[in-house]
């Protein structure tokens, strides 16, 4: 049985934890891991496989756990899939095993290890054809319910997650011996170092090993080089930190735990997602052992022999008195070593027939050129059985099949990884981008002094990069290591299943299986097995089933190849991705200046883009939207109405060749604008395409105002930048966004001139001294700098008048102060709509992405005395057919009736399919001045097409009805009243 | 320049006058001044901003005429610069655009920095375009690497940059050791100050 020894290890014995697994009391102590604090408490059995449901434990003691992932937390705090051998312990921790039906100790879904006959490698793609009923009554709702390892709480997440930025001139990947002496170089030589690594104890192997290096202990080595790095500014220490993601320009992503944050207790982040800028990276990942198959070698008590030292190393876990070890190569002795100097009795099985002449009387046994054929013990493991037939008591086993260098980050950029004979890995590629070195084991050097040696030379490399002193470190007197190897991957003799890949369940019959189905690739056999997938990444498996196949096809593993990785090197939790981005920090909001006062009134807002604007504003004993909208616009046309128009884009232009320009970019002329004039508009992108419209107001020789959409203000900047730095340079002419520094609000209706006269200071409001599309500077109650600007979208006599943004909220309330005697009604986005829709004007309902400023009737505003951009691809045949679509007008033929945007039209006897299409509805409202519905839409050739009637097809509502074309502008067509 | 710029009270029998309308300013960030430990995040309100852009081919005329009127060069790219006098910050913004930042003295801060340097640069008045922030303390860059991309352990006093923060359009000057001004577009100011504010709080113990 596994218990913990009274002394020894890295752990705090002065701070006892308690934590719950599956409901029960455990203790453990401050520098456990679950994994670790479990098997202290001879808590073996674990967790169910994915898929046959089989009793699992503890296999590593890293984030390559394939085995031990288990629920963490209570309720909305519950984190599935998390690995205990990853889980820094902590007071009051719950923990539940995951991915069983009933219990753990008897799980129904067990019977598929029964099964397993019929589930064999992608049974799923072979079974489940028949009868095509069962699909979705039955075989899909029994998959579902058992497919996946542990749940999501169902809840929101409470938990907080932040990011952030951080910048290096050197990134050091990985704390162990060469990590920390790349650090400790580069720092001592002035670079900006960060160093990060996964485990919350840095030092890798040298916590578990017992290693010296100078006559010193390893772990005395790790505290005197952390003490030094802690005291250097120039470096930081990033323990707890797993960098999953290798980017571009020398980019890596890292996720940080914060010990600062545990569950429930405190509202700080429980991670941090950092962005490290690095202008040169190390790579000191270490490697990963991977096992070797043989019958039921996914048995709990079976540990990699690595991980097993760290257990008895580290966490001082006694892991039973009688341990077997199965190994190919020479570390897996160093456990064997460790584990007879503790007193406990070690046989060990060499697959290599020739070792142990010098093992001297360590080991209770020693059986060279052995090989295990199956094991007893279904929950945990009793007894192991040899090919000779002799069976052997074990209380645990060890079993060591070679190392993987952890070449991840290597690869992340398409640096394939090559196979290496002499260490039978892979080991990163050659010509790695950005700087990158890599040292250690993670490069194959397995023995502590070239690891050293690695560190040192990785670290002057970059530092002769960056143009900093190199330093000339003495040689390290280590121990010597061993690393023998011979090849051996899995016991052919065994009868019962030998696993491969414990996450996936993926046996050695299995890869048989995809070769012989001629999956033979790895990449085919990856999908086809499901190999190396899910939390581990088949970190312990994949080489393995590489060797398995390459021995089946006859081809080396190097002809076989490898997949190539990809980030995240561990999973990375959706929240650690979405950081602080919930609720109000999801976007960023942007307030109308008139917000507030809005806010008073009970406004209903609408999101558009990030603006919050007013969408209307209901009265008392109003139920409906349409009450106040019909009365928005009524009131508007009979009197006066105030919109807030802050959210268009608004561009201040200046320059001597400002008005050269606009006549560039714009469809329609410029050059001749007077000076206290407003122009409408018509922007195209060099694909004659429509991008924008907007107004231009001259306010002075050299100085324009060109407003945009709400929608556009950013891009159509962006666009007039790109047209400015790029396109014509030579050009003098400056742009600044003023969109935030204006508040803007339509006047509009028959008394809106009598309402502006009464805030604007002796300004001439008469058609005659301020016409339509006339523009001036001003001022208002009593010397504000003002713009007033006589254009109009709602088709009345309309001006927008605007102040500096700050006085936006009392220009408002002053509008409606002053405007009482006109009952002056505030309107929102939802009545502007109707009434834009009223006077026919396009929107950006209209502005699809396709439309030519002919299908909207503007074909003539594009000019061919000039260039512009846009204006000779506008010319191409296909976007300018007679037959072509049209914007106009539709009104149904009975009033009564509704119709919807997205509509489609048929002409009449026609058969409602998409061949017999011939436009769309665009726009629709309820016009409140005409009593009926009315739309606006694109149809073929319709502006010869004015009476006709068609269907207007709605499928997907099932609301058909017919209409009448006419023209798009229903509303004061000939603009009486915007000019009166 | 301008049609009518100065007050003109309409006095008409009947008709309000518009001294009953007078407008009030208000600010973008209100009451949010406050202490995270020994650090302070200011709310300017009394600064104006004016953009000044250099006219093309004139820019030695511009270097000229702005170092007269101000005492000191044009910043250089990346930078800003006092006035002699210290009443001017400058901020370089692009190649060809300037900020001129300046304690406000009226409804027209255009015409301050237009009486400065007469006709040698395009002005356009920024200030309501802006929220301007002030952070000051010991435990800034801590809480800044949070959610600004630029490498502030490396941007010495005297340094600016735009950027993004959180979505955000971000202009950042280093004004002392411990001490950064930040603009942000006006109208998302809450949003600006908000993740200002989280970032203290998700760093420290506030």
């Amino acid at each position: 049985m596994f218990s913990r020894f009274p002394e020894g290890g890295l752990i705090d014995r002065e701070h006892s934890f308690s934590f719950t697994f599956n409901n029960k009391k455990r203790t453990g102590y401050k520098g456990d891991t679950l994994a670790s604090a479990l098997l202290a408490n001879n808590q073996l059995f674990i967790a169910r496989s994915f898929k046959y449901h089989r009793p699992r434990g503890v296999f590593s003691a890293g984030s390559e756990e394939p085995n031990a992932l288990v629920q963490l937390g209570r309720a909305s705090f519950s984190e599935p899939n998390t690995k205990a051998t990853n889980i820094e312990l902590y007071d009051n921790l719950n923990a539940k095993s995951q991915n069983y039906k009933l219990s753990l100790q008897f799980d129904l879904l067990g019977i598929n290890d029964k099964l397993s006959p019929f589930l064999s490698a992608g049974f799923y793609y072979k079974t489940f054809m028949w009868p095509k009923l069962f699909w979705e009554k039955l075989y899909e709702p029994v998959i579902r319910s058992s497919a996946g390892l542990g749940k999501l709480s169902g809840y929101p997440d409470p938990d907080n997650y932040d990011k952030g930025f951080l910048h290096c001139d050197i990134l050091v990947v990985g704390g162990g011996p060469s990590g920390l002496l790349s650090a400790l170089v580069t720092g001592r030589a002035g670079a900006r170092v960060i160093l990060a690594d996964e485990d919350f104890r840095l030092g890798g192997r040298l916590n578990s090993d017992r290693e010296e290096i100078n006559n010193q202990s390893g772990q005395e080595w790790v505290a005197q080089t952390i003490a030094e790095l802690k005291s250097l500014d120039n470096v930081r220490l990033l323990p707890r930190t797993v960098v999953f993601g290798n980017y571009d320009h020398g980019i890596f992503g890292a996720l940080e735990q914060r010990p600062d944050a545990l569950p429930g207790i405190n509202k700080k982040p429980k991670t941090v997602l950092w962005r490290i800028y690095s202008k040169r990276s190390i790579i000191c990942t270490g490697a990963t052992e991977r096992s070797i198959g043989f019958g039921n070698n996914d048995r709990p008590g079976i540990l990699l022999a690595g991980a097993m030292r760290t257990y008895l190393n580290r966490f001082a876990v006694k892991p039973g008195d009688q341990v077997a070890l199965f190994t190919n190569n020479d570390s897996g002795l160093k456990t064997a070593n460790d584990l007879a100097d503790k007193d406990i009795a070690v046989t060990v099985i060499d697959t290599r027939p020739n070792q142990g002449q010098n093992t001297g009387n360590k080991y209770h046994d020693y059986i060279a050129g052995g090989r295990i054929a199956d094991v007893r013990g279904k929950k945990a493991i009793n007894s192991i059985f040899l090919t000779d037939g002799k069976s052997i008591k074990v209380d645990s086993l060890a079993v060591s099949g070679g190392w993987n260098p952890n070449v991840h980050l290597t690869c992340h950029k398409r640096t394939k990884p090559v196979w290496n004979e002499k260490i039978q890995a892979f080991v990163p590629g050659e010509n790695l981008t950005d700087g990158m070195r890599v040292a250690g084991s993670a490069n194959g050097l397995f023995d502590l002094s070239s690891a050293l040696l690695s560190g040192i030379a990785a670290a002057n490399l970059a530092l002769e990069d960056l143009g900093l002193p190199t330093s000339q470190h003495p040689d390290f007197e280590t121990s010597v290591e061993p690393t023998d190897i011979t090849p051996f991957w899995y016991v052919k003799e065994a009868r019962s299943r030998s696993w491969i890949d414990l996450q996936n369940d993926v046996t050695t019959k299995d890869i048989s299986q995809a070769h012989d189905e001629g999956f033979r690739d790895v990449e085919h056999l990856k999908r086809y097995t499901t190999l190396g997938m899910a939390t581990d990444q088949g970190r312990t498996s994949n080489v393995s089933a590489l060797a398995i196949m390459s021995e089946r096809t006859g081809k080396s593993i190097s002809e076989t190849g490898t997949t190539i990785f990809r980030p995240p090197y561990t999973p990375i939790p959706i929240g650690a991705l979405a950081g602080r981005s919930r609720g109000k920090h999801f976007r960023p909001t942007r307030f109308t200046p008139s917000h507030r006062w809005a806010e008073k009134q009970g406004a209903v807002f609408v999101e558009t883009g990030n603006w919050l604007r007013a969408q209307w504003y209901p009265l008392e004993g109003e139920t409906h939207w349409r009450q106040s909208v019909d009365r928005e616009v009524l009131s508007t046309r009979d009197s006066v109405g105030v919109c807030d128009v802050s959210t268009l884009g608004k561009i201040d232009c200046q320059g001597r060749d400002a008005a050269e320009f606009l006549n560039r970019v714009y469809a329609n002329p410029f050059l001749k604008l007077p000076v206290g004039k407003v122009r409408y508009g018509l922007m195209m992108r060099e694909d004659g395409i429509v991008y924008d419209d907007g107004t231009v107001a001259r306010l002075d020789e050299n100085h324009y105002v060109i407003t945009t959409t709400t929608a556009n203000a950013v891009l159509v900047f962006r666009q007039l930048e790109f047209a400015r730095q790029c396109l014509w340079p030579q050009l003098d002419v400056h742009l600044i966004s003023t969109t935030d520094g204006w508040a803007q609000f339509s006047v509009a209706g028959p008394n809106s001139r009598n309402l502006l006269a009464k805030v604007t200071d002796d300004f001439d409001l008469s058609n005659e001294a301020f016409p339509f599309m006339a523009c001036a500077n001003l001022t208002a109650c009593g010397g504000l700098k003002a713009r007033l600007f006589r254009i109009s979208f709602s088709g009345e006599l309309a001006y927008e008048i605007a102040v500096p943004s700050r006085y936006g909220n009392s220009m408002m309330e002053i509008l409606m102060k002053a405007g009482q005697e006109f009952n002056v009604v505030p309107y929102g986005t939802e009545a502007l709509g109707v009434m834009r829709i009223e006077k026919g004007h396009f929107a950006g309902n209209e502005l699809t992405g396709q439309t030519t400023a002919f299908n909207l009737g503007l074909e003539r505003m594009v000019s061919k005395k000039k260039d512009s951009i846009g204006n000779k691809l506008s010319e191409r045949s296909g976007l300018n057919q007679p037959d072509g679509n049209r914007l106009v007008g539709f009104v149904p033929l009975d009033k009564n009736k509704q119709f919807n945007a997205g509509t489609h039209f048929v002409s009449r006897g026609k058969e409602k399919n998409l061949e017999n299409d011939e436009g769309w509805m665009t726009s629709v409202a309820y016009s409140p001045t005409l009593g009926h519905t009315i739309g606006l839409g694109f149809i073929k050739n319709g502006l010869n097409r004015f009476g006709e009637i068609v269907h207007a097809v709605d499928p997907l509502r099932g609301n058909n009805t017919d209409v009448e074309i006419c023209s798009p502008h229903f509303y004061d067509p000939d603009g009486g009243r915007q000019r009166g | 320049m301008w049609k009518s710029v100065h007050p003109i009270f309409m006095i008409l029998t009947g008709v309000d006058s518009v001294a009953d309308y007078k407008l009030e300013p208000f600010p973008f960030l209100w009451g949010r001044e406050r202490y995270f430990g020994g650090n302070y995040l200011d709310i300017v309100s009394t600064q104006a901003i004016v953009s000044i852009a250099i006219p093309r081919g004139s820019e030695d005329v511009f270097s000229s005429e702005f170092t007269i009127a101000f005492g000191t060069y044009p910043p250089e790219p990346g930078h800003s610069v006092f006035s002699t006098s210290r009443d001017f910050l400058f901020l370089w913004m692009s190649p060809d655009q300037v900020f001129a930042l300046f304690e406000r003295d009226g409804l027209y801060p255009e015409l301050t920095v237009r009486e400065k340097l007469g006709d040698t640069g395009y002005i356009t008045d920024q200030t309501d375009n802006w929220c301007q922030i002030r952070l000051s303390g010991p435990d800034i860059l801590q809480a800044m690497e949070r959610i600004c991309p630029l490498d502030l352990n490396n941007f010495p006093v005297g340094k600016c940059a735009r950027t993004v923060m959180e979505h955000l359009s971000t202009v950042l000057a280093r004004e002392s050791e411990d001490g950064f001004l930040l603009l942000s577009p006006s109208s998302s100011a809450q949003s600006f100050l908000e993740a200002i504010e989280q970032s203290f709080l998700n760093t420290g113990d506030y």
